[in-house]
């Protein structure tokens, strides 16, 4: 129809269509690019010690460097890793025992799928709260010890909790994260082919060898995204470190926001410098997370053929 | 023959722990949840007592007008609908283009949607808070929901991405070729088939906007106040008062606990996995 019109027309026609897409994106590159992006250029800039507002005009990387080779840095990034990284091993063993058994079905499964779905709907905040009253000295954990008679007064109690043991984080976060992965292995298992499974049956496999080499292969690209994601959460989270952590060390973001609360407000290039850290880091399992995204669409389209 | 059954045997043997195990960790899911039910109830608890004298004190705060629990509630409430209200304004076009479109770049755009999923909120937020300043945005609900996008929309339009690549454009020029004008179709046509998605993402985009927590408390500052800052506020004083924390607690976990129990009906549980790559 557009053909036969007049060339004016035609001409917006053409323009109309040039414009579509880059128009229907504008919306989400302002909150991508203005917002987000805005805020880590504007960490950056002000980790150089360029920060107008308080009269600071600096262009250094002195504050790179002083956030660097601070003395709580290396600790608080060791804490920071053990505290993303131990949480996940345990929820993705159980998520990955929880996800093989829910495929089969049997009585109760129903009700044990909404058991194992529940954390996932409650708030981290909420979490670290649960947990507080749970480990505390005087928490439900120490009372039950004193009624077992392994507990005499509050302060026998193991310090579960402000320890640099970090059980009390490790404990939230795991909880919090196995709805999530067994979830996702879940879905994930439900759309995968069970002619491997009887071929390697047939074959001659046992319980322990399908899962090895049939199973756990073919969720790989699975169980490495939601590891990825969990990672980047636990690593990047301020409220559950800061309240069942010890003060030191701590993880970068409560050490970061520390020092942004810093009375003397000459520290904050320092705090933002920190921040910049943060974000290189998860910049970096953004990265892998990318790269093992598009190995899987890789293999999928293979596998389609 | 022997044999057999005995093998037999040890199957059933280790088919029932596995399901025992099951339940042993939805027992272990489960009970932490308890602690928090009993405080909520308890007018004091002394050490070492396994249950409090129960009492009502921590809801008969809560309902106080004076606690300012029921103001902070509707808070909650209004920005985490703004919210998504917002974040569903933004993402839908986006995810048309990005669900039935090829173009140049839609590979880094993918990837710059994953990032601000992924970088800790605690940086990006600190990046922020100068410029909010300078624009007169923190300390307002405004500025807020602003910063809360930012986590939100990539979600959503993750969601709404894989709604768009199951829709098949055909329908839309079908109707179109049957004489529709284009407000029409999108009506009849592409609201309709879309819907469930939006529906879907929205809720997820809701409750993460209740349960957020760093964006509203930097940018906030204490004056826009929501549940979980309160929460947060609460846990972070030193002798605080356990059964009001115990029940601002369950009260944040509210809107959780209903999408948990009517999801199986409004959603398909497809959805959940969708947001993350599973799908």
């Amino acid at each position: 129809m557009s053909i036969k019109g007049p060339r004016w027309r035609r001409r917006i026609n053409l323009i109309k269509r040039k414009l579509y897409i880059p128009l229907m994106l504008t919306p989400v590159l302002v909150v991508v690019i203005g917002l987000f992006g805005g805020g880590i250029v504007n960490a950056v800039i002000e980790g150089f010690g360029y920060v107008p507002a308080l009269q600071m005009y600096d262009f250094t990387l002195e504050h790179y460097v002083s956030a660097l080779t601070r003395d709580d840095f290396w600790p608080s990034l060791l804490f920071g890793l053990k505290i993303a990284i131990v949480p996940n091993l345990i929820s993705l063993a159980i998520s990955l025992f929880i996800a093989m058994q829910l495929i089969r079905r049997f009585r109760g499964r129903g009700a044990l799928k909404f058991i194992f779905r529940m954390p996932l709907q409650i708030p981290g905040l909420v979490t670290t709260f649960m947990m507080l009253v749970l480990m505390t000295d005087g928490g439900l954990l120490a009372r039950a010890g004193y009624h077992l008679g392994l507990v005499e007064v509050p302060s026998d109690f193991p310090h579960l909790l402000y320890d640099v043991n970090g059980i009390g984080i490790i404990v939230a976060f795991a909880w919090g994260q196995v709805a999530f992965v067994s979830l996702v292995l879940y879905s994930f298992l439900l759309g995968l082919d069970t002619n491997y499974e009887e071929a390697a049956r047939t074959l001659g496999a046992n319980d322990w060898n399908v899962f090895r080499y049939v199973w756990l292969p073919l969720m790989m690209p699975a169980i490495l995204m939601v590891t990825l994601l969990n990672f980047a959460f636990s690593f990047g989270g301020y409220a559950t470190p800061r309240i069942l952590g010890p003060s030191y060390p701590t993880t970068l973001p409560v050490l970061a926001y520390h020092i942004f609360t810093n009375p003397d407000i000459r520290q904050r290039p320092r705090a933002m410098a920190m921040s910049v850290v943060i974000s290189l880091i998860c910049g970096l399992i953004l990265l892998a997370y990318t790269y093992v995204m598009r190995r899987m669409q890789y293999t999928q389209v293979k596998s389609r053929r | 023959m022997q044999n057999l059954l005995g093998l037999f045997h040890i199957r059933r043997m280790l088919r029932l722990i596995a399901r025992l195990t099951l339940w042993g960790i939805a027992l272990l899911l489960v009970l932490p949840l308890v602690p928090v039910l009993l405080w909520s109830l308890t007018q004091s608890w002394f050490w070492p007592d396994l249950l409090p004298t129960w009492g009502l004190r921590s809801w008969e705060y809560v309902i106080a007008p004076w606690s300012q629990v029921g103001s902070t509630i509707w808070t909650t409430l209004l920005l985490a609908l703004l919210t998504t209200a917002l974040t569903v304004i933004i993402s839908l076009p986006a995810a048309k283009v990005l669900g039935q479109r090829d173009f140049r770049g839609k590979t880094l755009l993918e990837i710059l949607l994953l990032a601000p999923y992924l970088v800790s909120a605690t940086a990006v937020a600190m990046g922020l808070y100068t410029s909010f300043i300078r624009l007169g945005l923190n300390n307002t609900v405004q500025g807020v929901m602003l910063s809360m996008l930012i986590p939100t929309t990539p979600m959503m339009v993750r969601m709404l991405t894989s709604v768009f690549e199951a829709f098949n454009p055909e329908f839309e020029e079908q109707a179109r070729a049957l004489g529709a004008s284009p407000l029409r179709v999108t009506l009849h046509v592409t609201i309709p088939m879309i819907m469930p998605g939006v529906v879907a993402g929205s809720l997820f985009t809701f409750l993460g906007a209740i349960n957020a927590f760093f964006y509203p408390y930097l940018i906030g500052g204490g004056k826009v106040k929501v549940l979980s800052v309160l929460l947060y506020q609460f846990m972070g004083q030193g002798g605080y008062d356990l059964p009001i924390t115990a029940t601002i607690s369950l009260i944040l976990a509210v809107p959780g606990f209903l999408f948990l129990i009517f999801s199986d009906r409004l959603i398909k549980e497809e959805y959940f996995a969708l947001g993350f790559g599973g799908g």
